[in-house]
């Protein structure tokens, strides 16, 4: 096919956007309806758009292209995620660094109590095919029974610490992003485990992050030390992990919160009655998925009036959503002035 | 992914590169950047035949997913015709569907013929007493200044509704309606 219908109907598609916007002469209905004469596709696209002439038809097809890309938009959805694990690792190394520089005499210590581990790590990966070449075999028949002694020991490091732990540094992660913070947090410990086994001299270094981390963060590095201690042989242990990280405890949006902020800012436009009352802020709701993942039941926790509310839920129900184990959401829709 | 955004910038792609790319498998997305090209088009292909914008929003959403099956089951020449096809049949099912009782069925072209897109107004403006000039003073008052204004005053729609302090929707409503009964009454009277 010849790129000229491709253009024709890209044009088309301009003409009807100003015919909605209402930029739309005598001159563009003639180069319009002169589209439309030789193609059965443009002529009734024409007539779909002008037989509901009142119909805000723009609306609608922005809510398409959310919809269409929400829908396509697996690959941004893996990519994100990944993305947000890998600046944790990276982040968490850092401070690992900046840790030891100051606390070289505790790093010391840690050292000596910690010395024997970086070998006897070794064995625990047994099940990578690339174990360096100072491995004795006979460490390895020794691995299954060295292996639940490790763990132990990680436990026990890591208990003590908790106990004496500052409290966490960071700033409460808000309700929505939490479940993504755990994830990075397991995803991050996750990378630390597939590592250890690679590199022996930086087993330990890894260690001593992982201890950084039990510090900083007492409640998920127990999780991920508990499950550590807890799971089988490492390939398991990952793909257990791996599902745990990808399915989605909570429901939400469909492609994630931020394009659903997105989609808000875009498409939340106060009604003309708030506008004309004066009446701007936000609509707290909550609702509920079911097992389509179709909201309903909707509450409204915070109203406006003057329609803000319908348009606010209108709004939810026009977008894709993904059940989690807790089918309830509560939300805010920002109406801008 | 970045691969594929380096090789191609899929906005200059034709329609059959994308869906080889699509079918080939390395490329998910493509589908939806060629799909995105028409869906505007297959919006107003939905509008016409349900008559409801809601519906219609679903529908494209729903010939999204039946695309994503059938491209790879069938050999397409070109997707453009191809996807013409396939969003009207899918349109007219569904709305046959939603009719209960088939006594009452008509096609949804009879129902739209007088939205048919036809040029009427390559008139000049009428000498004398012409069916065209009857027709006119029959429309409603809002109609015919709409219609008036846009044909014979060259006004953009926008300049209607500032000038007669109307929503834009009323003025495309009042002129897509004053020529629709334009088109009603010169027929009946030639």
């Amino acid at each position: 096919m010849s790129t000229n219908p491709y253009n024709d109907d890209k044009r088309l598609i301009e003409l009807l956007e100003r015919w909605q916007s209402g930029n739309f002469s005598r001159a563009d209905e003639r180069e319009l309806l002169s589209l439309t004469e030789s193609d059965e596709f443009r002529r009734e696209t024409v007539e779909g758009f002008w037989a509901l002439p009142e119909t805000d038809h723009a609306l609608h097809l922005a809510s398409l292209r959310t919809r269409l890309r929400n829908r396509t938009g697996g690959a941004r959805r893996v990519a994100i995620p990944q993305m947000l694990a890998a600046i944790a690792a990276v982040s968490l190394l850092v401070l690992a660094v900046i840790w030891l520089i100051p606390n070289a005499e505790k790093t010391a210590q840690l050292a000596q109590q910690e010395a024997p581990k970086p070998t006897e790590n070794q064995p625990g990966a047994r099940t990578f095919p690339d174990i360096s070449a100072n491995n004795e075999a006979s460490r390895k028949q020794e691995g299954a029974m060295l292996d639940p002694i490790i763990k132990a020991e990680q436990g026990k490091t890591a208990a003590p610490m908790q106990e004496s732990g500052p409290p966490a540094s960071t700033a409460v992660p808000e309700v929505a992003s939490a479940p993504s913070a755990l994830k990075n947090d397991e995803l991050a410990a996750d990378k630390m485990v597939v590592a250890k086994p690679n590199d022996p001299e930086s087993a330990y270094q890894k260690i001593a992050e992982e201890q950084d981390d039990v510090e900083r963060k007492p409640g998920n590095a127990t999780r991920s030390e508990a499950k550590k201690s807890a799971a089988p042989p490492a390939p398991a242990k990952d793909a257990r992990k791996m599902k745990a990280a990808s399915s989605t405890d909570i429901s939400q949006p469909l492609g994630g919160w931020i394009d659903f902020q997105n989609y808000l800012r875009r498409n939340a436009r106060l009604p003309e009655a708030a506008r004309q009352n004066n009446v701007s802020g936000s609509v707290r709701l909550s609702f509920r998925l079911d097992d389509n993942n179709q909201p309903l039941d909707f509450k409204i926790l915070k109203a406006l009036g003057y329609g803000c509310e319908e348009e606010a839920i209108r709004l939810v129900k026009a977008y894709s959503w993904q059940r989690g184990n807790t089918p309830e959401v509560t939300l805010d829709v920002p109406f801008i002035r | 992914m970045l691969r594929f955004l380096r090789q191609n910038i899929p906005e200059h792609q034709s329609d059959e590169q994308l869906l080889a790319a699509y079918i080939g498998g390395d490329a998910p997305r493509a589908l939806g950047i060629l799909y995105e090209r028409y869906m505007p088009m297959v919006y107003g292909v939905c509008v016409k035949i349900f008559k409801d914008s809601g519906k219609a929003e679903d529908a494209v959403m729903t010939i999204y997913e039946v695309l994503t099956r059938k491209v790879k089951e069938h050999k397409i020449e070109s997707f453009r015709g191809w996807l013409y096809v396939l969003a009207r049949n899918h349109c007219l099912m569904e709305w046959r569907k939603t009719q209960r009782r088939p006594t009452d069925h008509h096609a949804p072209e009879d129902m739209d013929r007088y939205d048919a897109v036809e040029p009427v107004f390559e008139y000049e403006l009428p000498q004398g007493e012409s069916p065209l000039e009857r027709c006119l003073a029959e429309l409603t008052e809002l109609q015919r200044t709409c219609v008036t204004w846009f044909y014979y005053e060259d006004k953009s729609y926008k300049e209607i509704a500032d000038l007669m302090a109307e929503e834009l929707g009323k003025v495309r409503s009042h002129i897509q309606n004053g020529k629709r009964n334009l088109r009603i009454c010169i027929e009946k009277n030639s």
